[in-house]
């Protein structure tokens, strides 16, 4: 698996080091307008930056998922498959990579933006009264009596269910798109793409469905901390299931049914 | 040996395959022949695992195909199936990582006498330069089972030449190879086994010698397909030069 993730590296080798390459233009542009006290110039990069953020997380993941249905459809697709490789060693070679970029690409370009914010207050002698009125904004938020120390727990929950949510998006689609290669064998177009997107809406459904079923709790503002990390915790382990399963049909999908 | 039992492949609207029973002894030279159309990539993705069968068997030596048999067969398509964004030396890279019998050594001794640059990208490749490279790759490797699909179309004279005489080499080895072309003439004296398909049946299959009985290849490829009337043989065909 570990080999194929490095020939993947290499397919997106470019597009990374064009993101890269953006990210170190803007923060020249800050840095630039930082060093001659040009507000403007940093409010603009820093814009870009936030912008940049998302748009590299969701460029990534949704240019990952295509390239898996490009990659079933056309003569490339050979050099993967004729390869003495578990066809679930070929999925998560792809699932994994694209969520790890995407997720680091995000986290790259969100840390950089949270830096250059910080430093932009700085230059405005904003940052004291400011974290000090996001401090009490969130306190006021939770009207509860959680501990600093909780909120950050429940950061770290948050994260990893943003990574297990972008992981259990991208299996659900990569099951649509090995359903319809199924389905369809060797047609091309407008039709398998089509089917691709209905088969993803009603796993996306079905799944959140299930875990409303087996997951409801009321969730009110003031709960007890433990209770909403419990609910979360368990629908952590539910989405990694999900995952599980939709990489492991996918994967047998691949082995005993599509057609190169 | 490369056993087929009872195979039919069906797409949506046709049969590419219809109950295709056949056995390729290790060692033998067999050369698949048919029109466009009668099944013969089929087949070869079969039995490389690119497709699957809708119904019937494919086995390796005894063993179905999966990745350990993929391992053991080298195949050469008709089609590029390179990323763009590789090298000629990038392709030999890959597979030498994933196949241990790809002789890198070997690779670049090809290369040198096809006249292909490593430094050279897939998508500066003209058609002639990709087959000689999809030659390349496939005769680098040391595999159980080599596959050709039309290796001696779009190349030069040359390079035909030094396909034959690989091929010639690798029966000597006792490799076992199964080749389709249209170019019967140019591979009649290197074959062992003839298989003939049509509109996806097994229409005849055996020794060379057996089945040819004095006509040339290209005559009993007329006889066949052309003016012909030989109909599709019964199910289990084994193919036994020795017969």
């Amino acid at each position: 698996m570990l080999k194929l993730m490095k020939y993947e590296f290499r397919k997106w080798r470019t597009t990374l080091l064009a993101l890269l390459a953006g990210l170190v233009a803007l923060e020249v542009g800050f840095i630039v307008g930082l060093k001659l006290d040009k507000p403007t110039l940093m409010t603009v990069c820093l814009s870009l930056i936030a912008v940049l953020t998302f748009a590299a997380f969701a460029y990534l993941t949704i240019a990952g998922i295509a390239g898996y249905s490009q990659e079933l459809r056309e003569k490339s697709g050979y050099l993967v498959f004729m390869a003495p490789v578990q066809p679930i060693s070929i999925v998560l070679s792809k699932l994994v990579f694209i969520a790890l970029v995407s997720l680091a690409s995000a986290a790259l370009f969100g840390a950089a933006g949270y830096l250059d914010f910080r430093a932009l207050l700085g230059k405005l002698h904003l940052d004291t009264q400011t974290m000090n009125n996001m401090n009490a904004l969130l306190r006021f938020g939770l009207k509860t009596d959680a501990t600093v120390q909780q909120i950050l727990q429940m950061a770290g929950f948050v994260a990893v269910s943003v990574v297990l949510e972008v992981l259990l998006t991208m299996c659900t689609a990569y099951l649509a798109i090995t359903l319809s290669a199924t389905l369809l064998q060797n047609k091309k177009g407008f039709l398998r793409g089509l089917i691709s997107i209905v088969l993803f809406v009603v796993l996306s459904w079905g799944s959140s469905w299930l875990s409303q079923k087996l997951l409801y709790t009321r969730i009110e503002f003031g709960a007890e901390i433990d209770e909403f990390r419990r609910t979360l915790g368990l629908s952590l382990l539910l989405n990694f299931g999900f995952c599980a399963v939709f990489a492991g049909i996918s994967a047998w999908l691949l082995d005993k049914k599509v057609d190169m | 040996m490369l056993k087929l039992q009872n195979v039919t492949k069906r797409y949506l609207r046709r049969t590419a395959l219809d109950d295709v029973s056949l056995e390729i002894e290790t060692g033998k030279v067999c050369l698949l022949l048919g029109p466009n159309g009668s099944g013969k990539t089929t087949m070869m993705k079969l039995i490389t695992g690119l497709a699957r069968p809708t119904s019937g068997d494919i086995t390796l030596d005894g063993e179905g195909i999966g990745p350990a048999t993929k391992a053991r067969v080298a195949y050469m398509p008709t089609e590029n199936y390179f990323y763009n964004y590789m090298t000629v030396k990038d392709i030999g890279k890959y597979y030498a990582d994933f196949f241990r019998d790809f002789d890198s050594a070997r690779y670049r001794r090809m290369l040198t006498d096809m006249e292909l640059d490593e430094a050279d990208h897939i998508r500066q490749l003209s058609s002639g330069m990709a087959a000689k490279l999809r030659l390349s790759l496939a005769l680098s490797r040391d595999a159980a089972l080599m596959m050709f699909d039309e290796p001696l179309n779009g190349v030069d004279i040359l390079t035909r030449t030094q396909t034959i005489d690989a091929i010639r080499a690798g029966r000597q080895s006792g490799r076992t190879m199964l080749i389709s072309t249209h170019l019967v003439d140019e591979l009649e004296d290197v074959v062992d086994t003839l298989v003939f398909l049509k509109q996806g049946k097994l229409v005849m299959a055996g020794g060379k010698q057996e089945i040819c009985a004095g006509r040339t290849l290209k005559d009993l490829y007329l006889d066949i397909y052309g003016h012909g009337s030989v109909g599709v043989q019964p199910d289990d065909q084994e193919v036994n030069p020795d017969a």
